[in-house]
């Protein structure tokens, strides 16, 4: 997270999430160290004052020896070792932290992490992610981790938050992040990336390389990395728990989305119409899949839609669209083309050139999509007739298309004597 | 592949060919942009397999081994790290992940992907090993505007296209 910073999912602003979430989690933080900072106070003192033995202090054997002056540190009072530990001294590790520099730095993340899950989770849900699935990051590290030093107190918040990144991650895996990138782009800095395979790197993987080098002597850093890479899993299961309790549908984005949808199941008792999904594109314009179900039931002949209707839905069909699902584009073409539609003005008007191309590439295995493809570029033409330049290409193009069709034709004829 | 698909596939590829070619040259400022984010990637990916690779030294033992193998297997990870973060990237994709973000292509004169020879040579080679072996004195020519084209661009005949954004 340092070259891209995850900032909101990628939904309409009126759909970003509000950063109250974010302080009320990091107002809870912000309260645990102020209510421990006189143990952590004590318990500095007390080992920076520790005097061993000079037989224990300088043996190689005498780990157990040493244990025995840890195990009477004051901040295992309150928080969990593996050597001592109990429920409640778990669940209260992820709200103590041992220096202001690490309260502010998790207070940061963990406003961050907060807000970015608030598109999809209730606020008592969230916190019970970070709390449980930092525990259970925090009781992994304390068991795979040094397993020599018994009473080596674990505490912190950073694992509750990689819960709330692998919460995020689930709710998020088939949609886009919008990142801050520290270089200039054409969206100003901001870029849109897949979650899938983008957050996964920024995020985790670092900490899975730097976790499995914690296993090996020779670590180079006190953070801990199985905390972070066992938390973020438990946040990864307790969502996808929750998702399934909750009967969420894969196509569906935000919690908005999800009750809007309620609504109109019960509203139409099962399947929904071509309408309603245009409702719930109106709420959420970025929900590519969404888009996807649509044209699948389009071509299935589940949905029989009007020609204002799919003018509507063409709409949502933005060249991001395009660029990422060219498959689905190059179905939902054929389909109007065979059914007998148009296709609109204004979308005709803004389809960029390479993406005909790369459209014209998914179109090219069978002989009704070609011919579905030229229809695509007669229309594109006769609309973009103010645009010399691209209509040349685009001509060009076509009649090189045509050409090749008119020969196979021919060859084909020849056989048939 | 039919072969009508191939012919297809064929006329359509010399037609993104044309379309990189007529596409604009990309600003200093976001070819510069580009390296910076590449560097900073790059260093990334690195640092991450040295440590898998010292952490590897340390457990099999370095009472034992000699440290030309250690520094050989240094070598060999930054070797192969580069190999592919800027040759493998810049010949199948267009570009390394740097320049994808920022909407860049490499491009040759014909509009194509340079092939694996050029990619390597422009990128491990010329722009970063000559600037590198230089003290930057190289990229500086193109910085500050003494030069119109970078050296590597020049001596290989590619060009960073700007591929997003209207014509």
């Amino acid at each position: 997270m340092i070259l891209v910073v995850p900032i909101t999912p990628e939904v309409p602003k009126r759909l970003r999430p509000k950063p109250w979430y974010g302080l009320v989690l990091a107002g809870l933080l912000i309260f645990g160290y102020w209510e421990t900072t006189h143990t952590i106070r004590q318990d500095l003192d007390y080992v920076a004052n520790l005097e061993l033995p000079p037989d224990v202090a300088t043996s190689t054997q005498s780990l157990p020896k040493i244990d025995d002056y840890l195990k009477l540190r004051p901040l295992l009072t309150i928080a969990p070792a593996r050597g001592d530990w109990s429920l409640s001294r778990l669940l209260m590790a992820n709200f103590i932290h041992g220096s202001h520099w690490h309260l502010i730095l998790n207070v940061l993340c963990a406003f961050a992490g907060a807000r970015i899950c608030a598109t999809f989770l209730p606020l008592a849900t969230l916190i019970a992610i970070f709390t449980a699935g930092g525990s259970i990051g925090l009781f992994a590290s304390m068991f795979l981790s040094n397993p020599e030093l018994r009473y080596i107190p674990h505490i912190g918040g950073s694992a509750g938050i990689f819960a709330l990144m692998g919460a995020y991650y689930v709710y998020n895996f088939r949609f886009r992040t919008r990142y801050f990138f520290w270089f200039p782009t054409r969206d100003r800095y901001f870029l849109s990336l897949p979650t899938g395979t983008f957050f996964f790197v920024d995020v985790i993987l670092v900490e899975l390389v730097l976790s499995a080098a914690q296993v090996l002597p020779g670590r180079w850093d006190n953070v801990d990395h199985f905390a972070h890479v066992f938390g973020f899993m438990s946040g990864v299961a307790i969502a996808v728990f929750f998702r399934t309790a909750q009967g969420w549908p894969a196509a569906i984005h935000t919690r908005a989305e999800y009750f809007l949808h309620r609504f109109l199941v019960k509203k139409r008792e099962g399947e929904l119409t071509f309408a309603d999904f245009l409702t719930l594109l109106d709420l959420n314009s970025f929900n590519d899949p969404l888009k996807c179900v649509l044209i699948d039931r389009m071509q299935g002949n589940s949905l029989n839609p009007s020609g204002e209707e799919i003018a509507a839905f063409f709409r949502f069909i933005s060249p991001t669209f395009m660029r990422y699902q060219t498959k689905e584009t190059a179905i939902l073409i054929r389909t109007v083309v065979i059914r007998g539609k148009t296709f609109p003005r204004k979308w005709l008007h803004k389809l960029p050139y390479d993406l005909l191309i790369q459209i014209a590439y998914e179109m090219s295995a069978t002989q009704q999509s070609r011919y579905a493809l030229l229809r695509l570029f007669y229309t594109y033409i006769a609309e973009n007739a103010e645009r010399p330049n691209v209509v040349s290409r685009v001509q060009n193009l076509t009649e090189q298309l045509e050409n090749e069709l008119e020969m196979t034709h021919k060859r084909a004829s020849s056989y048939d004597v | 592949m039919a072969p009508q698909e191939q012919r297809w596939a064929e006329i359509l590829k010399r037609a993104e060919q044309d379309h990189t070619r007529e596409r604009p040259n990309a600003d200093k400022t976001t070819r510069i942009a580009g390296t910076v984010a590449d560097v900073l990637l790059f260093l990334l990916c690195y640092s991450l397999l040295t440590k898998l690779v010292s952490a590897i030294e340390i457990a099999s033992l370095a009472e034992g081994s000699e440290p030309f193998f250690a520094g050989l297997a240094r070598f060999v990870a930054f070797s192969v790290t580069a190999f592919f973060y800027f040759g493998v990237t810049t010949r199948y994709f267009g570009g390394t992940i740097g320049k994808q973000l920022l909407g860049l292509r490499v491009a040759t004169a014909e509009g194509a992907n340079p092939d694996m020879a050029t990619c390597v040579l422009r990128e491990l080679v010329f722009k970063y090993g000559l600037g590198a072996l230089s003290a930057g004195i190289v990229p500086l020519l193109y910085i500050s505007g003494i030069r119109s084209k970078p050296i590597h661009d020049q001596w290989l005949g590619t060009t960073v296209k700007r591929v997003r954004g209207k014509l």
